[in-house]
């Protein structure tokens, strides 16, 4: 017989927490990554990659605490990875608004599109940066905990993202 | 690390962005702005900085995006590889491959079990009332005769298989078999073509019911010594197959006469079967070899089991019998195809 949980309780804790953790984060987590991919079929897998990892490390150790930064850690480290082999194979777009095509039709505020054709010209850690700052409402020291990076760099990073997104907003007007 | 007064002023700028800066650090952005025309042209006073980081918190209120995550996510936890099955799975074809390629590199048996089993005739032998079917290389027997030149070569004898009366009734459905010897004569000299001639005057007056029904048919695929219609060639080219025959059935050709199964009717099997049989001294079939398969393996033994019904003439080699071999071949088709 074979032994996939170390104990037969361990089983439904697992289930349990992740169950918990997908309806506590899935939207925000998924909506997280489509900013940063652009595409909401690719933030799905993300997402849904992200939640399985955690599954089986709760397989493995289902006490172990698992926050929402972990999941965004994951999620954000995927994403970039990503973008990283997504610049290999890119097209240059023949309109301006190629990049707001992973939004829907009523979420193409003017707001939305600056930040999505900003979010495609910034490189993986500023992107990160912003999102999980302005976006997904991270103090800075959380989202340098998530990146593995000091306060200081993830403000120096929300700094220049911003800047381009001021760019965006004044080639726009 | 000390940052340069560039570098500081974007961490402010940022820090002013999340609605972290302290007044401390807003006066201290100030004062560099103040003095630094290009990072104000570049990041903006603190109320552009605002702005921005509003224009982000707007498009993120704007989203309705409702994705659902948990479905296919159960589907892949419960689907996902158990470890006996993975790590078996895994051994298995380790296993498999090993095992292949032993056998190719050893070549052993395995490649002898894979070849197609009509490579090798099948040979029918009779042990008493126990018939055997093996598949055996003709190459490699050893017939107990000495290789004798042959004038003729018989190609075919057409067996037209009767309708079946009834699916259910298994009885033989042959009705009478027509023996139409067509045969494509290959004579090898000229003087046995004609003693072979010879011999027909002598035997023409004995001419069997089924060479009248072949004057009827004349088949259009016979050889090219035989036209269309013309039965004196067809049968000077039988006569000439009777005179050279090594051992031939005591009662003629028409002994040999298969009987298929109705079950050959309803499958519809049609081929020409090729075989040889070895007959010892005293005329006795010992050996039933299909050189030539039909495709189906109760039209082979059917043609088997006639020609080892049957009672020869032994070959005679100055005037001693010895043992010899028959060879014929018959070709069923079905009822109702014309020729």
């Amino acid at each position: 017989m074979e032994q996939v949980y170390l104990n037969a309780a361990e089983a439904p804790v697992a289930h349990a927490r992740i169950e918990s953790l997908v309806r506590e984060h899935q939207t925000k987590l998924s909506r997280y990554v489509r900013r940063m991919v652009g595409d909401p079929d690719v933030a799905l897998d993300i997402a849904q990659d992200v939640f399985f990892a955690a599954y089986r490390t709760l397989q493995s150790d289902p006490e172990r605490p698992l926050t929402a930064g972990w999941l965004y850690k994951t999620a954000t480290n995927n994403a970039i990875s990503f973008l990283r082999r997504k610049k290999i194979v890119r097209f240059t777009p023949l309109d301006r608004d190629w990049e707001v095509r992973g939004l829907r039709i009523d979420e193409r505020s003017s707001a939305s599109i600056d930040l999505q054709n900003a979010m495609q010209k910034l490189p993986g850690d500023q992107a990160a940066a912003i999102m999980l700052t302005s976006y997904a409402g991270y103090s800075s020291q959380e989202a340098a905990s998530i990146l593995g990076t000091s306060a200081d760099a993830v403000r120096q990073r929300v700094c220049r993202a911003m800047r381009t997104l001021r760019t965006v907003m004044t080639e726009r007007v | 690390m000390r940052l340069s007064p560039h570098d500081r002023a974007e961490v402010l700028a940022g820090a002013i962005t999340l609605g972290e800066a302290t007044d401390e650090e807003r006066v201290e952005y100030r004062r560099h702005l103040a003095d630094c025309a290009k990072c104000l042209q570049s990041f903006g006073g603190e109320h552009e900085l605002e702005r921005l980081n509003s224009v982000v918190q707007e498009a993120h209120a704007s989203e309705i995006w409702e994705p659902d995550v948990r479905g296919p996510l159960m589907d892949r936890v419960n689907l996902m590889p158990r470890r006996v099955a993975r790590y078996g799975l895994g051994i298995l074809g380790v296993c498999l491959c090993i095992s292949l390629i032993g056998h190719f590199v050893a070549g052993s048996s395995f490649a002898q079990m894979i070849r197609p089993a009509l490579a090798d005739p099948l040979v029918i032998s009779y042990e008493g009332n126990k018939i055997v079917l093996e598949h055996r290389s003709v190459r490699d027997e050893k017939i107990p005769v000495a290789a004798q030149p042959r004038t003729t070569v018989v190609e075919h004898n057409i067996v037209h298989m009767a309708a079946p009366q009834g699916l259910t009734k298994a009885k033989p459905m042959m009705t009478h078999h027509e023996v139409a010897m067509a045969v494509t004569a290959v004579a090898h000299d000229t003087a046995t073509a004609a003693e072979s001639s010879s011999t027909y005057n002598a035997s023409a007056a004995n001419v069997p019911p089924w060479q009248s029904a072949l004057k009827k048919r004349a088949p259009a695929y016979t050889g090219p010594t035989i036209t269309a219609g013309s039965a004196r060639a067809e049968s000077l080219t039988i006569a000439a197959t009777y005179s050279t025959r090594e051992a031939v059935p005591e009662a003629g050709e028409t002994a040999i006469n298969p009987q298929p199964p109705a079950i050959a009717v309803q499958e519809g099997a049609e081929g020409t079967t090729a075989f040889e049989v070895l007959i010892d001294e005293q005329g006795t079939p010992t050996k039933c070899v299909i050189t030539k398969p039909a495709g189906y393996v109760v039209l082979d033994e059917t043609v088997c089991r006639a020609a080892m019904s049957v009672k020869y003439k032994p070959k005679t080699l100055n005037g001693k019998a010895v043992p010899g071999v028959y060879r014929d071949a018959f070709t069923f088709r079905p009822p109702n195809q014309q020729y």
